[in-house]
């Protein structure tokens, strides 16, 4: 750990106790929640030191300054950390450190320090009190049925939320700390027996390459170990959920908790995985099926819609049937602009209005789909200045994408790409840009994993939880990327 | 970067090599004025072209039609005279109908077919029907479609489902069919009645040029025997008959003249009636219901002894009807 100029591993603790103090006063001289209790007891001179906010202070004054207090123990005059930890203080969880960075670790992480007069070493007392938002069912990945909490910002909090989804010494924690000067904790989360050893090695080799400031989310990290950084499309999955990660985990995946955001990183991610809502799994499979089935639909038709209407009414008249063309024509008379600029500027103004909508408060909500959907929709169509039939096609890709959330901002770049070659190219330059889509999708990995594994090597199998959602007890095996794909019962060999 | 500049190589050569971009292939809808029907003419020295446009009318959600004309000595001339005088490009693949005025009749229709096939005007379907006078065809008032190209389009496959006479003959149909050297074919012949379009029964072409005007009663014997008849109710002698054919058979004989037997089998209907009808039908004595193909298709060893004298053969040939039950 170091901040600046300053390694604190080369400071050394004394045993004078005004000393020790002196040198952390020197550390947070401009920190002014750096709080100090010194106490004079029957065992000696104590130092109690905590940064205000972030402890329990109640826990604190119980098992620390209680004991050390009042309890009388028969050997008054020892004073060695030591005997302070083992005989003296009741706190749960207390280490004794000679470092100076292990101390500064655990005091900026809610633990507290206890200096000891005539003692070089420090007691780190697990005192963490800081107040967390709670258990609360995650905004963006609202369900109808199944389980309801959600991530917090506390990691540690989040690892207990999984654990106590998967009650086997099969899961594993590992921690590490990331960036330079947040210390940021990192919990690799995975299934002993499930994860394949290859990923984890490569994630392990992937993480310690970064070398970055801060990690203020989960994001910090994804977009450093993502296999293809300028990709439009995530190749790491995301999730607030921890029964998603549960599920994810299960399948033999990789979790990744940072501390201080409720996102967690699960990886491999696969195409397919866009199209999965989190109550997919909750649900009858036939309704959820359905569902599935038209997600893959709304993105195609999110990302087409505007690019075949542009090359539809520009380049290829004939495709259409005549009284639709007829109408087309009628209602575009007037129109100052040429139909791909229309395209554009109104796929631009809906994203305004998605954006405008997602950041205002949810009281403002009504009024601006009123007076964005509405007023300036209508007003728009009147005054000429666009067409019904675009604005219909434009909204109708729009509220396709909104069917795939996990690509919304994939579905925008691509509608905008290929409705500018359609209009290049008409429906030439459409098939070239989807061809190039699909080509970029099927190359495509995750952590070494094909993108598309469950489409491009098709089996049955693969299938049951890719295209449609099949029922529980006919998915017998996992992902292909799994160490053990065998989820139930026997294989059949076929 | 190299894969940057590889992907961005790929994309200027698509562009340049596609020729899309900057061609006339692309306009947007108010570019062009869309044509329901185009009509051809001849009075005197002049050729006429007609077209039925489709005027948008701005504000409103409806549309209206004004027919274009021009006229020149050819039909090149025509066409060419059309297009400066409409100032925007004529879109012709929604043309749902093509009307061939009768004075042009008597010339040949070959420019036609080669101005509108060979140049891609049209690549839709579109029906070609035949009438005493173009213009006045193409500025009656439609009653159900936006234009009258269009109700006419429309009526013809009605009135053909409903008579089993093909009245549908569209443009792509007969070009296919002069491509495969199939000479003669028969148009709808439509004429004006109380400011209405009635279909009038068959003008009939043989090598693009006019050979033979049928009467109702005959288009459907003429129909029945070129095995382009359909079950269905027609109209002979003023009466409503339902007619179900089972089949259609030939039988042809060469020894010195050729000799051929068409028999008509009927499921449904007066066999007396169509007996009677099928005594008086003359036949011309040029092929003008395609029998030579059906030699070709049914009997080539007979085919092949007449195909080099075919006309002087059919000429001299013997065809017999015979109407069973």
């Amino acid at each position: 750990m170091a901040a600046g100029n300053i390694d604190y591993e080369k400071i050394e603790f004394s045993k004078s106790l005004d000393e020790n103090l002196q040198i952390f006063k020197n550390i947070f001289k401009k920190d002014i929640i750096l709080r100090i209790k010194p106490l004079v007891t029957a065992q000696g001179k104590f130092a109690l030191l905590y940064m205000d906010g972030m402890v329990n202070v109640q826990m604190l004054n119980d098992s620390v300054v209680r004991p050390l207090v009042t309890v009388d123990t028969e050997n008054k005059s020892d004073n060695s950390a030591d005997y302070i930890m083992k005989q003296v203080l009741f706190a749960s969880e207390i280490k004794k450190t000679t470092s100076a960075s292990d101390a500064l670790r655990s005091i900026l992480y809610g633990d507290s320090l206890l200096l000891i007069e005539g003692s070089n070493e420090l007691l780190i007392i697990n005192s963490k009190g800081w107040r967390t938002r709670g258990i609360s069912e995650p905004e963006d990945e609202r369900i109808l049925q199944g389980p309801r909490e959600g991530f917090d910002e506390a990691a540690l909090l989040n690892v207990a939320l999984i654990r106590r989804k998967l009650l086997t010494p099969d899961f594993c924690v590992e921690m590490c700390r990331m960036g330079r000067r947040t210390d940021t904790i990192v919990f690799i989360c995975y299934l002993d027996s499930l994860v394949n050893p290859e990923l984890l090695k490569e994630l392990k080799k992937r993480i310690s390459k970064i070398n970055i400031d801060g990690i203020l989310d989960s994001n910090y990290i994804a977009e450093q170990i993502r296999d293809n950084h300028y990709s439009l499309f995530k190749t790491t999955g995301t999730t607030e959920r921890p029964d998603i990660v549960a599920a994810r985990l299960l399948e033999g995946r990789v979790a990744l908790i940072v501390d201080g955001t409720p996102v967690v990183v699960t990886l491999p991610y696969l195409f397919s995985e866009n199209f999965q809502s989190d109550e997919d799994y909750y649900l009858n499979f036939t309704v959820t099926t359905f569902g599935r089935i038209l997600r893959y639909i709304c993105f195609f038709l999110a990302i087409s819609v505007p690019a075949v209407f542009v090359s539809l009414i520009t380049f290829h008249k004939q495709l259409l049937p005549t009284s639709f063309l007829i109408t087309v024509a009628n209602l575009r008379n007037g129109v100052p602009f040429s139909s791909v600029i229309e395209a554009i500027v109104l796929i631009l103004i809906f994203e305004i209005l998605k954006e405008t909508g997602v950041r205002m408060p949810q009281s403002l909500g009504h009024a601006l789909s009123i007076v964005g959907g509405l007023v300036i929709g209508q007003a728009a169509v009147e005054a000429k200045i666009v067409s019904a039939p675009m604005l219909i096609a434009v909204a109708l890709s729009g509220i396709c994408g909104l069917m795939v959330p996990r690509l919304k901002g994939v579905v925008l770049y691509l509608r905008i790409l290929l409705t500018l070659l359609s209009a290049f190219l008409g429906l030439y330059g459409y098939i070239i840009g989807l061809s190039i889509l699909i080509i970029r999708i099927f190359s495509l990995t995750s952590f070494g994993i094909d993108y598309t594994i469950s489409l491009s090597k098709v089996s049955y199998q693969n299938l049951k939880d890719t295209v449609w959602r099949s029922p529980w007890f006919s998915m017998k095996e996992r992902p292909l990327f799994n160490r053990n794909i065998i989820r139930m019962g026997e294989i059949k060999e076929k | 970067v190299k894969k940057a500049f590889c992907i961005i190589l790929c994309t200027v050569i698509i562009f340049i090599l596609s020729g899309c971009n900057f061609s006339d292939v692309k306009k947007e809808t108010d570019e062009e004025i869309i044509i329901s029907s185009i009509g051809f003419d001849e009075t005197e020295d002049q050729v006429y072209v007609y077209a039925e446009a489709i005027i948008n009318k701005g504000k409103e959600t409806e549309s209206s039609t004004k027919l274009l004309k021009a006229k020149g000595e050819t039909i090149e001339e025509a066409i060419f005279n059309l297009y400066s005088y409409a100032l925007k490009p004529l879109y012709l693949n929604h043309c749902g109908l093509l009307v061939i005025g009768e004075n042009l009749s008597s010339k040949n229709l070959k420019e036609i077919w080669k101005y509108l096939f060979n140049n891609k005007n049209i690549t839709q379907a579109i029906e070609v029907v035949c009438t005493e006078n173009s213009e006045k065809l193409l500025s009656l008032i439609p009653e159900n479609e936006i234009a009258i190209g269009y109700e006419i389009s429309y009526a013809l496959s009605q009135i053909s489902k409903n008579t089993g006479i093909e009245y549908r003959n569209r443009f792509y149909e007969l070009e296919s069919a002069r491509n495969e050297q199939i000479n003669s074919y028969a148009v709808p012949f439509i004429k004006i009645s109380d400011k209405k379009p009635i279909i009038d029964g068959l003008q009939i072409y043989l090598e693009d040029e006019k050979a033979l005007k049928t009467e109702q009663n005959e288009a459907v014997l003429y129909s029945i025997i070129r095995e382009n008849y359909d079950n269905g109710n027609v109209l002979i002698g003023g009466k409503k008959y339902k007619i179900d054919i089972l089949s259609v058979n030939y039988n042809f004989n060469y020894s010195d003249v050729l000799s051929i037997d068409i028999t008509v089998k009927l499921k449904n209907g007066n066999i007396d009636i169509l007996k009677n009808e099928f005594k008086n039908f003359i036949f011309n004595k040029k092929d003008l219901y395609g029998i030579g193909e059906r030699i070709y298709k049914k009997d080539k060893k007979i085919w092949n002894k007449i195909k080099n004298n075919y006309d002087d053969v059919f000429e001299k040939s013997r065809i017999n009807i015979s109407v069973k039950a």
